[in-house]
């Protein structure tokens, strides 16, 4: 059974989200830290049980914390290339390539500059959308 | 916000976490096993955990294929390299942000912070094209800028939050006491922020050293790091586990003690200063 | 040695005015205050003398050389600021030192000068520890020590006392005052508590808003305020002043008198008022009165003068330190 064959895109995907996972980990982990004990104790109080109180009060709080974490891993893992260069190398085929690996494979191995250069712009357009709407996140962080 | 209040729930959500430890360490204790044993044994199903003959042929067989030893030496000299001169250029930076701020300050900071967003793929063609026409191609200097470069948003960045913890009532004094700023920095705010370009110097150290885009793509035979050294021992065929998972533990071992040691300037590094 | 000139200096911050065309002069050797409330602006000031913020408009001079564009290593003052700013990773020894090494003294030299500032200042026990081991009191005597051993023009205090507390605030008010006896040189302090203006300076400089209110020796601020804000400023506590009928009687808008200026009895006297609140502290009387068609005055009797909550009184302003106002505040002759 060999999944950088059969599921090379899969693979991918398990490989890069185990490298991200940390990260994900300790910006939640803050996150949760700031949650008010009290809070919690008195929804408890209240009657509520432990997914009650997941949903009503930790998850709103963790709102923000989650929406970072996805807009940063979203614009690094836009450009993911050494794993499929180490691992699939783009294959089977075109079937792990991404833009990233799509433009090196231009530029590099076929000489196509003009192609590879296209690529690089939609793959700095891409970024930039998401990163516009982390900029404004973080930007409001600094006014703390 | 601890709220395992009773023994027995303390005890499953510690036995819970170690869990998840245990599994996301998984990758590297395999790869650490597979290294000492032989390629047979590697490919066997069902897997060999822990009984099984131990050897080191593959570690030998690697060192005589491949210069390690030139390897190691690019790493270290392109990490520490550009970490090094990235701090020279971002202490003057940080110190202007951290103490004399204009209203463009927080708008040049998040553009900072903004270029690390842009994909590396985005600029590879021109790079590549620059650095060939001035022969910077497959150098130790290319890369060490080049690593520089995209490292410095994260070096100004955090030291302008270990600059900002400094009262910036002693550096006044200091210059009432007739220190001029190169004076100032070095006797005053260089010792007071010690532990924090410490912790910036190793985690951008660790960071340039495992960078694998730039690494892999400017590099050839002469100025190639550990990177290309993993990346020449894989191969699609899989034929080559065992001695694959040697060359990855020779690779990472410098960077997993240096990393175990600065735990905490990591993850503050990694989370731009705000887990502290 | 130690004369400074302020010629219409003026600070902005952005598009704010913050000082205003100030004129000043400090004689050499004099102990000159500047004490107002909170953002008046004379933290401002001194900060502008000692060159660590830029002057916005106006000429800088130190004994007589034009010093307005000057960094402030070369215009030879030296600070006391209020956290003390002592060198943390340096020993106090080190801390005293490091002027005279930024100056490139050598060491034999560098030596004997902070030996003889820590004998001054009774730090000679101290000079090997670090500032974190040491006390409020000995951190101030530090920072002193510091400015001292640069043999400065002028020495510029930024509220060194507010860090402590009150038993010990009292002390350091001696010892500097004392200081200034010994050295002579010209001392600059800014502070907010006017009781530390009235005891220690030769020369008081009121400020309000970025502006001079009023410069003076402690005892002609007292009997001759020139306006409504130096008068309620100065005095502890605060002049009443009073508007209405009372004072049109006197021909103007506001008149003033100090709480020490008014005479109690419970029989005869000028106005008549009943006692709100009545503060006996053994060596004075505070009475807190309201007194009709005046408000509420304040009034201080020597020793003790018992009266209670809700007794009728009678008050009489002296009517030699009575003290007149017009429209726009200032008094009247």
């Amino acid at each position: 059974m060999d999944w950088l064959a059969q599921h090379p895109l899969l693979s991918i995907i398990i490989i890069v989200s185990w490298q991200w996972l940390p990260f994900a980990t300790l910006i939640l982990l803050t996150a949760i830290q700031s949650l008010d004990s009290e809070q919690m104790e008195a929804a408890e109080m209240d009657g509520a049980g432990p997914f009650a109180i997941f949903l009503a009060i930790t998850l709103p709080h963790l709102s923000r914390a989650l929406t970072v974490v996805v807009l940063i891993q979203t614009i690094f893992l836009l450009s993911v290339f050494a794993e499929i260069l180490v691992t699939t190398n783009g294959g089977p085929g075109v079937a792990s390539t991404n833009i990233a690996f799509l433009v090196y494979a231009q530029a590099l191995l076929q000489f196509d500059v003009g192609t590879a250069s296209a690529g690089g712009v939609v793959a700095v357009i891409l970024a930039n959308i998401v990163a516009i709407f982390l900029i404004r996140i973080v930007g409001k962080n600094l006014d703390r | 916000m601890a709220r395992a209040t009773t023994t027995r729930h303390r005890v499953v959500v510690t036995a819970a976490a170690w869990t998840v430890g245990f599994l996301l360490f998984f990758p590297i204790l395999w790869t650490f096993l597979t290294s000492f044993k032989s390629e047979a044994t590697a490919v066997q199903i069902p897997p060999a955990f822990l009984f099984f003959d131990w050897t080191w042929e593959n570690y030998v067989e690697v060192n005589v294929r491949s210069d390690y030893f030139r390897f190691a030496m690019n790493s270290v000299v392109i990490a520490v390299g550009s970490v090094l001169l990235g701090l020279l250029i971002a202490i003057p930076a940080a110190w202007s942000m951290a103490f004399a701020p204009t209203k463009h300050t927080k708008d040049i900071l998040m553009w900072m912070l903004s270029t690390k967003m842009l994909p590396p793929v985005g600029v590879l063609v021109p790079l590549y094209l620059l650095f060939r026409d001035w022969g910077l191609l497959d150098t130790r200097t290319g890369l060490v800028v080049v690593m520089m470069l995209i490292n410095l948003p994260i070096i100004v960045w955090m030291l302008y939050t270990y600059f900002k913890e400094i009262p910036g009532e002693i550096l006044e004094a200091s210059r009432m006491d007739g220190a001029t700023l190169g004076k100032e920095i070095v006797f005053v705010l260089a010792p007071m922020a010690a532990p924090g370009i410490a912790s910036t110097l190793l985690l951008n150290v660790i960071l340039a050293w495992n960078e694998a885009f730039w690494t892999l793509n400017l590099t050839a035979a002469k100025a190639a790091p550990l990177t290309a050294f993993i990346a020449s021992y894989s191969s699609p065929e899989g034929l080559f586990w065992a001695k694959l998972s040697a060359a990855s533990m020779m690779a990472i071992a410098p960077i997993l003690v240096l990393g175990w040691f600065s735990q905490k300037q990591l993850v503050r590094g990694l989370t731009f200063g705000a887990v502290k | 040695m130690g004369s400074i000139t302020l010629e219409k200096v003026a600070k902005k911050f952005g598009d704010v005015d913050v000082i205003h065309g100030v004129d000043l002069e400090v004689k050499e050797g004099e102990f000159v205050v500047f004490v107002g409330p909170s953002g008046c602006g004379k933290s401002t000031l001194l900060r502008l003398i000692a060159g660590l913020e830029d002057i916005s408009g106006g000429t800088l001079r130190i004994d007589g050389k034009d010093a307005t564009g000057l960094p402030p290593a070369k215009r030879g003052l030296a600070m006391v600021f209020q956290s003390y700013a002592l060198y943390p990773h340096m020993s106090v020894y080190k801390n005293i030192a490091f002027p005279l090494k930024m100056a490139g003294m050598d060491k034999a030299a560098i030596d004997a000068k902070v030996r003889a500032a820590a004998k001054v200042l009774n730090l000679t026990d101290y000079l090997d520890r670090r500032p974190g081991q040491l006390s409020g009191g000995q951190r101030q005597r530090v920072a002193i020590g510091r400015a001292i051993v640069r043999e400065p023009a002028a020495f510029l205090f930024d509220e060194p006392l507010s860090n402590l507390d009150a038993a010990l605030r009292v002390n350091m008010r001696l010892e500097i005052s004392e200081l200034h006896n010994t050295l002579k040189t010209t001392m600059i302090y800014v502070t907010h508590d006017q009781v530390e203006a009235m005891t220690m300076a030769d020369k008081i400089v009121v400020l309000s808003a970025g502006r001079i209110e009023q410069v003076g020796s402690p005892l002609e601020l007292y009997n001759h305020p020139r306006n409504l804000f130096v008068a309620g400023f100065i005095g502890s506590p605060k002049m009443n002043l009073i508007e209405g009928p009372l004072a049109a009687a006197k021909d103007a808008k506001t008149i003033g008198v100090r709480p020490e200026h008014i005479h109690l009895s419970r029989t005869e006297g000028d106005w008549t008022g009943t006692v709100r609140v009545a503060e006996h502290l053994g060596s004075d009387t505070f009475l807190h009165v309201q007194v009709e068609g005046a408000g509420q005055i304040t009034a201080r009797a020597p020793g003790e003068f018992t009266v209670r909550h809700g007794d009728a009184v009678r008050l009489t302003p002296d009517p030699a330190h009575l003290y007149r106002f017009d429209a726009d505040g200032n008094a009247i002759q």
